[in-house]
């Protein structure tokens, strides 16, 4: 106390500002001396763990090879692993891993086995482990590991999931409930989320078509949703799996008034264009803007007869739109207007410059 | 009447204060900043980006490239740029007035030949001369423009009004790109929902003696230069201590003109890039969020802390002088074009947060760093310095800067190991002792010398000479990969 006292006195006045620079100059002297060691201490342990682990995944990938060869029986291949797995615990996560990692090589019906030993193996353990984790990223790997290995006792678990706010794991979470095949987790999603971007729903699609379920998600019931969102992933969903039956469905979904599922729907009509959706094309053409009137302009000119879709381009070869002008003009030219006729329509517009070929 | 003392106490205290606040900014955007891009490791881990490259709903992308006398490089800058990966985009190269044979070179290369087609002239340009597209079906994605010169704003809004993609990256025609650059910044315009996202940015860095081969670099190395290597601490410390956090608050005033993707209709709605300035990278995002603000709608500009992006810095002092001296002419324009900001609570977080530290800490900080050693000199000579305090700020200010550079380089080793041998990280610590007592003497002196010529009315952007990217094949030892998510 009379230590701090004495200090206290002597950085009085003038001597508080000195001794104040002086301790900051110190700890960030001392800051740098251990953010310099640490990153010494990063290089030596990065070597050594990564030759480590990468040996044991060797060891450990030749071992399940073999077995799964037939060279090698289930109760030999257990006390291998087990004996690996007491030599070092830190081996338990990276046998979880290959075998996840394996079992993605494999068919569906082939992977009892594997499941088996990830069981036999209490590996299950560290999947719930990871599940229950205040960790984000490993509740995301628990998700993936158990959709992948079918551990179905984990359900309720990864349904839990599908609420959180990060994006990552709600899709990991709804993969996970795809590949159990999951139908009555998968049809709450829309009721618990009211949204779900775009990026997720880029990597949802990607993810199912490399899970190649036969069981499709309930895609008919999303299309339904009051949340934009999922009636967006239903219509892509739609398209996705090649329901042309349903997308003639979608025309009423035009009048939605979101610009995004409107864009969606004008998308799998020019995936699958039938010139039946000319009727409903035409319906919507008064109320559609910007860059969905521009697809819709273009589907008619490519779904219409010639003589019936010249009129319609040309009342709108005159829009203020420029890029609507130019679309017009571009479809009246796909459609064989003759140039003089063509550069008529162009030459009055300021905002429009003519390029010759020559 | 107030005495000597007075004054004296005034001005130590104030630029003291002045001092600790930009310290104690700089220590917590560099702690939120890491946390950040740890974050963003862990949800990248989780994605295969080129999963994404079959998937339809991505937005079509046109990059485009301005060009200037590139002869010399320009086809293998565009054969980079054609071999990015993307589901769907376009390389647009605008060739600005060029007086070498770019244009030729282009058209040879790539069996170019010209459209005739209708051009809407969205946001403001010179005259285009023509439009190129390539007979050949493996270069269909690649356009050509030709028009006459007037500068790299003018060039980029020609491509402007020529692309077609919903989205648009600006970038500089000598960058190297990473191969998925563009499936990383994709992200952040697909996953808000609640807000537009206008504008997202990328990490820079410098390429200079890094090996680069077919547009690809194959290794990083730390630059055998000085001055490009100071350039690689400070751009370390600016890309992954100061902008991730300035985009997690939604203030970012700056996305690099090297590489930026923006919302083509918000920049068409801005009015596209101004000839008035040669800093017309700041300045567009400004004007973007000024009219997003006036309009009271919801955005965000993001950012994406992967090195994605590789470019040569200025290896010589000459030059380096010179291109900061522009950056700061470039800033003064920003900041006086749309002074209208500063401390208006109607703009949000970036007139009451960024555009103030941007006045305070970006443009005023080379003034109050040269009128404090003024001080000192002036006091110094009047008798009345008191050394001690004098050798204890230095010390204090030093050893700061040093304990930032290397909180830099530990953010870097803790996340993207962009420099893995021990030559490297020793270069780089030697670098950073030096660089507050070298480089950054020089980066103010640079700065004052562009407030100077500011005030003096002095435009252009000054001859920017490169030395060119190594084309080398790499040593056997060591090879580094560019990214590691």
């Amino acid at each position: 106390m009379q230590s701090i006292l004495d200090w206290w006195n002597w950085t009085d006045g003038q001597d508080h500002l000195y001794a104040f620079l002086l301790v900051m100059a110190v700890l960030y002297v001392l800051g740098t001396v251990l953010l310099l060691g640490y990153i010494w201490l990063l290089m030596l342990r990065r070597n050594r763990r990564s030759a480590w682990s990468a040996a044991l995944r060797a060891r450990l990938e030749d071992d399940i090879a073999t077995w799964m060869a037939g060279d090698l029986s289930t109760w030999e291949l257990s006390n291998r692993l087990h004996v690996e797995v007491r030599t070092d615990e830190r081996a338990r996560p990276i046998l979880a891993d290959v075998i996840y990692a394996t079992s993605k090589l494999l068919r569906e019906e082939s992977q009892s086995q594997l499941r088996d030993l990830f069981r036999q193996m209490s590996l299950d353990q560290i999947v719930l482990q990871k599940l229950k984790s205040i960790k984000w990223h490993e509740q995301a790997y628990g998700c993936r590991v158990a959709g992948q290995l079918q551990l179905k006792e984990f359900l309720s678990l990864i349904r839990a999931r599908t609420r959180s706010w990060r994006g990552v794991l709600r899709v990991e979470a709804i993969t996970a409930l795809v590949a159990m095949g999951d139908q009555s987790g998968l049809e709450k999603i829309a009721e618990d989320n009211h949204h779900l971007p775009d990026w997720e729903q880029v990597l949802l699609l990607e993810r199912f078509k490399i899970l190649n379920s036969h069981e499709l998600p309930p895609y008919e019931n999303w299309l339904n949703s009051s949340r934009p969102d999922w009636v967006l992933f239903g219509i892509r969903l739609c398209r996705h799996y090649n329901r042309f039956d349903k997308i003639a469905d979608l025309g009423p979904l035009l009048r939605s008034g979101d610009s995004r599922v409107q864009t969606a729907v004008l998308g799998t009509f020019e995936a699958q264009g039938d010139p039946e959706l000319v009727p409903v094309l035409l319906d919507y053409l008064p109320y559609a803007t910007g860059g969905c009137l521009i697809r819709t302009l273009n589907l008619l000119a490519d779904l219409m007869l010639r003589s019936e879709a010249m009129p319609v381009l040309l009342d709108y070869a005159d829009h203020a739109d420029p890029l609507v002008r130019l679309t017009a003009l571009e479809a009246l030219r796909r459609l064989g207007l003759p140039a003089p006729e063509l550069h008529l329509l162009t030459k009055s517009r300021s905002d429009l410059a003519l390029l010759t070929a020559h | 009447m107030l005495n000597e003392g007075f004054w004296y106490d005034l001005f130590t205290y104030l630029f003291l204060g002045y001092t600790l606040f930009l310290m104690g900014g700089y220590l917590v955007s560099a702690l939120v900043s890491y946390r950040v891009i740890r974050q963003h490791m862990a949800e990248s881990s989780f994605v295969d980006y080129r999963n994404i490259l079959t998937s339809p709903l991505t937005p079509k992308i046109s990059i485009i490239a301005p060009a200037y006398n590139e002869a010399l490089n320009i086809v293998d800058n565009a054969k980079s740029l054609l071999s990015l990966e993307y589901p769907d985009f376009e390389v647009v190269i605008v060739n600005d007035g060029s007086k070498d044979d770019t244009l030729q070179r282009l058209i040879d290369a790539y069996r170019l030949e010209k459209q005739e087609m209708a051009v809407p002239l969205r946001v403001e340009c010179r005259e285009i001369l023509g439009v190129y597209k390539s007979t050949e079906r493996a270069f269909s994605h690649l356009t050509v423009v030709d028009k006459r010169n007037g500068g790299k704003s003018d060039a980029l809004n020609a491509g402007i009004n020529v692309c077609a993609g919903r989205l648009i990256a600006c970038i500089d025609v000598d960058c190297v790109l990473e191969r998925d650059a563009l499936l990383r910044m994709i992200k952040p315009f697909l996953e808000e929902t609640d807000r537009k996202v206008i504008a997202t940015g990328g990490v820079i860095r410098l390429a200079n003696d890094c090996v680069i081969e077919d547009g690809r670099l194959l290794q990083i190395r730390v630059p055998r230069s000085f001055v490009a290597a100071a350039q690689v601490l400070e751009y370390m410390r600016a890309f992954l201590l100061s902008r991730v956090y300035w985009a997690k608050v939604n203030g970012l005033l700056l996305v690099s003109g090297a590489l930026g993707l923006f919302d083509k209709e918000t920049v068409v709605e801005a009015g596209g890039y101004s000839h008035k300035t040669v800093g017309e990278d700041m300045e567009l995002v400004l004007r973007m969020r000024r009219m997003m603000e006036e309009r009271r709608q919801p955005y965000a500009v993001r950012y994406i802390p992967d090195p994605l992006c590789w470019t040569e810095g200025p290896s010589k002092w000459e030059i380096l002088g010179r291109q900061r001296n522009r950056w700061t002419r470039g800033m003064m324009d920003s900041l006086r074009f749309h002074r209208k900001l500063f401390f208006n609570p109607n703009y949000g977080t970036t007139g009451m947060v960024s555009y103030p530290h941007w006045f305070f800490y970006e443009w005023l900080a080379p003034i109050v760093e040269t009128l404090g050693l003024a001080y000192c000199v002036v006091l110094m000579l009047t008798g009345s310095l008191d050394y001690g305090l004098f050798w204890l700020l230095l010390l204090f200010v030093y050893s700061f800067a040093v304990f930032l550079s290397s909180l830099a380089i530990w953010v870097d080793q803790k996340t993207y190991l962009q420099y893995r041998s021990k030559r490297d990280l020793g270069r780089l610590l030697v670098v950073a002792l030096l660089e507050p007592l070298v480089f950054h003497p020089f980066i103010v002196y640079s700065a004052i010398r562009g407030n100077i010529d500011y005030l003096r009315g002095k435009k252009g952007w000054g001859s920017m000479t490169r030395q060119g990217l190594s084309k080398t094949q790499p040593t056997p030892a060591a090879p580094t990969p560019t990214t590691t998510t």
